[in-house]
């Protein structure tokens, strides 16, 4: 992730008073926000809730924000944090933990399903993982992020990437494994 | 290279993260030999093409106004608020001047049955306690 000047100007017009430039940080940034929260919480209404918990925190703490790294890596580090207070928040009312078991192949095919239920076979899976391992998973697979910019958003070591990256494709493999020997995929 | 060392750098071959050209070609070449390898890698491309392929979710489209709402709380809600924290205020000091007219109520009726009983002894020549066991 580049350092964005046009953000550094938007983020200098904003401490300066101008609320316009912080909709327009919003605007340019909700969708890649609100993406990840959906990916890690694994419901619209909880991404809404994250997303949105992160922009208040941006709003209420700019002034902290050293320019050491783009805004975007920052953003991200805190969209992740707020999802895993929102999941640790959710845990505590649903008591739902962390649930190795391999989706049930006899009930699932993927080259039979219909393009909406293989998203929804994927997603489960990605809920299924620890939140550490599936933050990693996200970034990397479905952001597209390096293991150098995922090291500066977790703030971490690329050699912590690697080898989290490691275990997740792992633990998912093991989770959609039923499916994939039964489609001939593996 | 030996398959213990390809699996270890396979994650970084499919993400491409792996800057040295020799081990990248001795990892291909290997690849190309090796069946087991090559089946562990296919699994690899295969999870990373159902993640990259997962849709996008996209923001809703009210949702700077959901945010602005959230950073200006609107000031009937303040108001809202300053009711109910009176009101709580209220039920706690209710009890007060309960128990002081009570007391006050106490009093008065002690003060009333005095004045009778002076009125009493007044009328007939009788103390308190003999107008008391008058029987009619």
């Amino acid at each position: 992730m580049e350092v964005n000047s046009e953000d550094f100007s938007l983020i200098d017009r904003f401490t300066q008073g101008d609320q316009e430039a912080f909709a327009m940080l919003v605007k340019k940034y909700q969708d890649y926000a609100f993406n990840i929260a959906y990916s890690l919480a694994g419901t619209h209404h909880g991404a809404e809730d994250i997303a949105q918990e992160a922009f208040v925190k941006v709003y209420q703490n700019i002034s902290s924000f050293e320019r050491k790294s783009s805004f975007s890596t920052w953003l991200y580090r805190i969209v992740i944090n707020s999802a895993y207070n929102y999941i640790k928040r959710q845990k505590k009312y649903t008591g739902l933990e962390y649930d190795p078991q391999p989706l049930d192949a006899r009930k699932i095919s993927l080259e039979r399903l219909e393009h909406k239920d293989k998203q929804d076979i994927i997603k489960r899976s990605i809920e299924k993982l620890p939140f550490k391992y599936r933050t990693v998973l996200v970034l990397k697979d479905i952001e597209g992020l390096s293991y150098f910019d995922i090291a500066r958003v977790l703030q971490c070591s690329i050699g912590t990437v690697e080898s989290r990256l490691s275990r997740a494709r792992v633990m998912l493999k093991k989770i959609l494994e039923p499916i994939l020997r039964k489609d001939g995929q593996i | 290279m030996r398959c213990r060392t390809v699996r270890k750098f396979l994650n970084r071959y499919v993400d491409h993260e792996l800057s040295d050209v020799k081990t990248s070609s001795s990892l291909k070449e290997h690849l190309e030999a090796c069946f087991r390898c090559k089946t562990e890698l296919d699994a690899l491309l295969l999870l990373k093409g159902a993640l990259a392929g997962k849709e996008r979710a996209q923001a809703p489209q009210d949702f700077l106004e959901g945010l602005k709402k959230r950073l200006m709380p609107e000031p009937q809600i303040i108001r809202l608020r300053w009711v109910v924290d009176m009101g709580s205020i209220s039920k706690r000091l209710i009890p007060v001047p309960a128990i002081v007219m009570i007391i006050m109520a106490i009093l008065l009726f002690g003060q009333i049955d005095k004045e009778q009983a002076v009125r009493g002894e007044a009328l007939f020549g009788l103390n308190s306690e003999e107008l008391l066991n008058i029987n009619f």
